[in-house]
């Protein structure tokens, strides 16, 4: 298993739009709304939210009995979760769907983006990041 | 936590189904299954009867989720309906849902602890969601 966190991943902020841009904050490119010396993120945001990416490391991929183990966990949080399938440059998917989550066709070696929002939004992106 | 049915014209794609189904539920879910028209799995068909005791062979009060296959699977299982007790009847449900993928839904689901309804919806979203991603 290999994950990169990041708060506001650029790649993740393209692929969900504007909604992305807004709840991360997003920053690092030229449209940055925030003007030097802001810090990039609110202390107490009220809607925390926190993405990573994961790389799939199952050499069968992400199939339907991790998928299940993968929205059994999910779905212990509050916090909406999505994924997004980089390496097929898939919409970002419901990570609590067994089935939008077997949309995302990952085979071994590709990159997940999860993104997490909600009051659990950390604990939920560390509990997956545990399953890739 | 609910139970469910699984009803097909065929023992084989019945048995199949509810192994898919099975292995989503993790053995939390009680799972039924009234395949074919004969114990020997030989002759296609749905029947009432064979239905009727799938159902009282997972009851339980929090209902029992009905998934068919097609077609006359649908009017057996409205018949099964009919032939149950008033106050299990409205307990029962027929899914609208696809036979495989709402299997694979509707027992993960359940075994999350969703009441009836919340299982039954989830697995009829799966009419929704296409295969192939971009497609639809």
């Amino acid at each position: 298993m290999e994950h990169r966190s990041s708060q506001a991943d650029p790649l993740g902020g393209e692929l969900e739009g504007k909604q992305q841009n807004r709840e991360s904050g997003l920053s690092g490119n030229a449209y940055s709304p925030l003007p030097d010396g802001c810090p990039e993120h609110p202390e107490a945001p009220l809607q925390a939210s926190r993405s990573v990416v994961v790389t799939v490391s199952d050499p069968r991929g992400l199939h339907l009995r991790s998928g299940r183990d993968v929205v059994r966990i999910a779905s212990r949080f509050q916090a909406s979760i999505t994924a997004a399938n980089l390496s097929r440059n898939t919409s970002a998917v419901d990570l609590k769907s067994i089935l939008q989550l077997l949309q995302l066709q990952a085979r071994q070696g590709h990159s997940l983006h999860l993104a997490a929002s909600g009051p659990d939004a950390d604990a939920a992106i560390e509990a997956l990041c545990s399953l890739f | 936590m609910i139970g469910l049915v699984i009803v097909s014209h065929s023992a084989k794609l019945a048995a199949g189904v509810h192994e898919l189904a099975a292995q989503m539920a993790g053995g939390q879910v009680a799972i039924g299954q009234a395949g074919g028209l004969s114990d020997d799995g030989e002759t296609l068909g749905t029947d009432a009867s064979r239905i009727l005791s799938a159902i009282d062979e997972v009851w339980c009060d929090d209902g029992v989720l009905l998934l068919m296959d097609l077609g006359s699977a649908v009017m057996s299982a409205e018949m099964a309906l009919e032939m149950l007790p008033e106050h299990r009847r409205k307990n029962c449900l027929l899914s609208n849902a696809p036979l495989v993928e709402g299997a694979i839904v509707a027992a993960l689901h359940a075994s999350l602890g969703e009441p009836l309804q919340a299982v039954n919806a989830v697995a009829e979203a799966a009419l929704s969601v296409p295969k192939l991603a971009g497609a639809g």
